[in-house]
């Protein structure tokens, strides 16, 4: 199914979770922020969320700013 | 003298607000806070680049800090307004520095939709500090839309050329009943001293201390010339003069001619 990740539109896996998803890039899960349709999603619900086609996932992180 | 800051019912204890772009290594943003004895820190958010996964920035800051996420990236209100609640839910704590702009030549921040994302976030319950450029009317319609500060620039953002909207800023701080801090611009320690001798509340420093040759030597600099320039605001500087007013006694002069009597 197609699902836009970080704005660019990606095939995933069907009944795929956003920790596959993370697996799959190789992505540290402890120092990232998950956000589903704008919508932050805790850690606890990385493992069990499906996600669903057309969905917007953004994998955003802290970095240094002014 | 009880000089506290109190910014959005929070007592702030440091003057000098830390930005924590451009550092050549995340391991010397720690050393700076300690040698600014800053409490306050910027932070910004961005979807990962998966080419070159970076460290979590966030385990090199100390625990006793106020951060201060910032909205840089957005275009409008509606996108600040995205990052500024992400931030937050992501456990940033509700303090949000709102930074809308388009122009991409001289990075001066989007007065109007600043001020739309203010109403929206002030609402919320966040601590809303617009960066802004310095305009009487702009910071009046800020501080009604619920800003808990205003912090207007000194000079476009990352130029080091000091206080180059000095006039303007006076203003803010004779007119505005909100805590002053110039955000962007300053390059030296002596223009945080200037700001700081002017009236504001504090100033915040990012490209002069990250790009100094020794940042952690700058940011103690610019913690001590913040801290003079308030001790000289508090003082109350005395008026300067065109022509020369004698220190010493005009008296009494020790001169080899013949003293007229009174």
């Amino acid at each position: 199914m197609q699902v836009k990740i970080n704005g660019v539109v990606d095939e995933i896996p069907d009944n795929s979770s956003i920790r596959d998803v993370l697996t799959a890039r190789k992505l540290p899960g402890d120092t990232i922020i998950i956000a589903l349709n704008d919508e932050i999603i805790k850690r606890e619900k990385w493992e069990s969320l499906k996600l669903n086609s057309n969905d917007r996932l953004d994998i955003i992180r802290i970095m240094g700013g002014g | 003298m009880d000089d506290t800051l109190i910014i959005g019912g929070r007592q702030v204890l440091s003057r000098l607000f830390i930005g924590t772009g451009k550092f050549a290594d995340y391991s010397l943003i720690p050393q700076v806070i300690k040698a600014a004895k800053a409490q306050v820190v910027t932070v910004a958010l961005r979807r990962v680049d998966f080419g070159t996964p970076e460290e979590n920035m966030l385990k090199y800051l100390p625990e006793n800090i106020i951060l201060m996420p910032n909205t840089s990236g957005a275009r409008n209100a509606a996108e600040a307004i995205r990052i500024a609640r992400i931030a937050r839910e992501a456990g940033c704590g509700n303090w949000v520095k709102i930074e809308v702009i388009t122009d991409q030549k001289y990075l001066l921040p989007d007065n109007f939709e600043t001020i739309k994302a203010i109403e929206v976030l002030a609402r919320e319950g966040f601590t809303v500090l617009p960066y802004m450029s310095p305009d009487l009317m702009a910071a009046k319609r800020m501080a009604d839309a619920g800003a808990a500060a205003i912090m207007p620039l000194g000079a476009p953002i990352g130029t080091n050329r000091g206080l180059k909207t000095r006039e303007l800023i006076q203003i803010l701080i004779s007119e505005i009943n909100l805590p002053i801090i110039v955000d962007a611009g300053i390059g030296r320690p002596s223009e945080a001293t200037e700001a700081m001798e002017l009236g504001a509340a504090a100033v915040l420093v990012n490209t002069a201390i990250a790009t100094a040759d020794d940042p952690v030597l700058m940011a103690e600099a610019f913690g001590q010339a913040v801290e003079a320039g308030r001790k000289a605001y508090l003082a109350g500087p005395g008026a300067s003069r065109r022509f020369a007013e004698a220190s010493s006694p005009l008296t009494g002069f020790l001169r080899n001619e013949d003293v007229v009597a009174p």
